[in-house]
């Protein structure tokens, strides 16, 4: 997995694989509040943080999680490559 | 005289020559030394046991004893209660207290496990035991009278951990036996092949079966597949019924090499439901009958499904035996609608009844129906689905989580050797899924990103295990089954808090 920004909304989009997502622009992707909107449940957030963990070989820390930019995919893109 | 020793003393009269009992290792006795066998020990023991008043544990290690001892013991016509050998010193004693047991008889003061009950129970040692002279014309007194009602007990742990002890008398465990007869076409002419313990009640239906029908039983101690294939080859074995866990490890082996089984008429699966191409296989690809059967030591064979039914119902554990109903009920014993899942209930002629556990019986039991802690569904034709245990069930967030739902596709995964799912105790969710896994593959991260992204594409996001481990090995109990609570209890040991990140993004 390469480090720029479009490296992981793609990740990020393959990792959701919503139809409607995918059918969006990437700023309106990058700008969706997928925690509030209900894209993800419980259970996902669980898998979703540590395929992240995984994937990127970094730790999502309190700190991250407790944010605003968490529930945001460009929040969550810019946590993800400040780690990088 | 006892019905049982009665009817193997009538074979050893009819074909005295006939061998009875292989033991792996080489040994064995024709029926005329088996009985002449049980008679001397016989002998030895009416001085020690009391007929009708000891009860009387044995903790032997599998071999051509476990047959004598247990026919003597029938004709003193004392309740026998077999145990692990191998129970550490509070499980042991936990035991003989629930079974009441006054006396123990083991071939193994070795390890120290009675040393310390010397005081409180008649120790037996058959290694200094006296041996009685030749007696097989010995005119003593065999046929003792009385109120003969409990020749066996089998302790099944039961849900709660607490031990189950469950009473066979003769007549039951004669029926039983009848009952497989019937049911897989047995006859004298089988040879029997027994890789479970005689403490488990398969190991007692594999012992007893074919010398209560005049046939051979072939003992092998200690499972492993070199040694199971070596002796069905060696003994030319007919019939034999494998736990679910061993016949998993030797379904592939029995499909490539059918030419080493050519001997096997009938196998039939038992324990707990195996997976389903491993079972479709065995049905199309082996050369033999192969059965699945589905049941509880309370309560015998249940259900059994054969090759031509399932062409149809795979994976259905079969239709009812003859004098067993079943049915599938809902939280408050109400019948669930064919296709809905429920808890299996069982009630069958051959049910045996628990020792002085009246409190436990009444919750077992429903008008007569034994509750048997499985969930599973009916279909319209009446063949039963088996689903999980319930003990099994993994509760998280509120929604039902069956373990084999998701080891079906863990196991189907080509870098999985095996897998087990179990729950792991959470404050927020209640249980969390996990996984072990012993894999075929060292490279640990590439399975597990392989695994998850097809679980991903086939289970619920609350399926899916959430943290995964891996192991060299995966521990098993002494009957042959995956020892989930050892496992369990190691892992929820480790403090795990899985949910802390998600408890910080939804604040709580």
């Amino acid at each position: 997995m390469g480090k720029k920004p479009s490296d992981i909304t793609n990740y990020l989009r393959l990792h959701f694989n919503n139809e409607h997502l995918n059918s969006i622009s990437e700023q309106e992707f990058l700008n969706c509040r997928y925690l509030d909107l209900g894209y993800i449940d419980s259970f996902e957030i669980i898998h979703l943080i540590v395929d992240i963990e995984r994937t990127f070989n970094i730790v999502i820390d309190p700190s991250d999680t407790e944010s605003d930019k968490f529930r945001v995919f460009k929040g969550l893109v810019e946590i993800i490559q400040s780690k990088l | 005289m006892s019905k049982i020793f009665e009817i193997i003393a009538t074979h050893a009269k009819i074909h005295p020559n006939k061998i009875a009992v292989f033991e792996y290792q080489g040994d064995q006795l024709s029926y005329k030394q088996l009985v002449a066998s049980v008679k001397n020990r016989f002998e030895s023991l009416q001085h020690i046991i009391n007929p009708g008043k000891n009860r009387v544990a044995i903790c032997l290690h599998e071999g051509l004893e476990i047959p004598i001892i247990i026919l003597a013991l029938n004709i003193l016509q004392v309740p026998i209660i077999p145990l692990n050998p191998n129970l550490k010193s509070k499980q042991l004693e936990n035991l003989l207290d629930a079974c009441d047991v006054d006396v123990i008889i083991t071939n193994d003061l070795t390890h120290g496990l009675f040393s310390h009950l010397y005081d409180c129970y008649n120790v037996i040692d058959l290694n200094t035991l006296n041996e009685s002279p030749d007696n097989s014309n010995s005119n003593s007194n065999i046929n003792i009278q009385g109120n003969y009602k409990e020749f066996l007990i089998t302790l099944s742990s039961g849900s709660t951990g607490d031990p189950k002890p469950i009473v066979f008398s003769e007549q039951n465990k004669i029926n039983r036996s009848q009952q497989a007869v019937k049911l897989f076409n047995i006859n004298n002419d089988d040879v029997v092949l027994c890789a479970s313990p005689f403490f488990h009640s398969l190991g007692q239906r594999l012992t007893l079966l074919p010398l209560l029908i005049g046939g051979t039983l072939v003992q092998l101690p200690n499972f492993t597949v070199k040694k199971w294939v070596d002796a069905v080859i060696r003994h030319k074995v007919t019939f034999t019924i494998p736990v679910s866990t061993h016949l998993h490890v030797l379904a592939e082996h029995l499909i490539r090499f059918p030419e080493k089984f050519k001997s096997l008429r009938s196998i039939v699966s038992s324990s707990a439901s195996i997976d389903a191409d491993v079972k479709l296989n065995l049905f199309n690809k082996l050369n033999c009958n192969f059965y699945e059967m589905y049941g509880a030591s309370e309560v015998a064979t249940a259900t059994v499904l054969n090759k031509r039914q399932a062409i149809k119902k795979n994976n259905s554990v079969g239709l009812p035996c003859t004098g067993v109903k079943v049915k599938v009920v809902d939280q408050d014993l109400i019948d669930c609608k064919p296709m809905i899942t429920g808890k299996i209930i069982v009630k069958s002629s051959l049910v045996a009844s628990y020792y002085k556990l009246e409190k436990i019986s009444k919750k077992s039991f429903v008008n007569d129906y034994f509750i048997t802690g499985d969930l599973g569904y009916l279909d319209t034709d009446g063949y039963l689905y088996f689903v999980d245990r319930e003990k099994d069930l993994i509760i998280s967030g509120g929604a039902n989580i069956y373990p084999s739902d998701v080891e079906f596709h863990i196991n189907n995964n080509r870098y999985v050797d095996i897998c087990v799912v179990i729950g792991i105790k959470d404050l927020y969710l209640g249980e969390v899924v996990v996984v072990v896994i012993v894999s075929k593959e060292k490279d640990k991260i590439m399975v597990e990103s392989n695994i998850r992204s097809v679980l991903r594409q086939e289970l619920s996001s609350n399926q899916q295990p959430v943290k995964y481990f891996f192991k060299e090995s995966l521990p098993y109990t002494a009957s042959g089954k995956i020892d989930r609570k050892l496992i369990q209890r190691e892992l929820n040991s480790l403090g795990l808090d899985l949910t802390k990140k998600l408890r910080q993004i939804q604040k709580i």
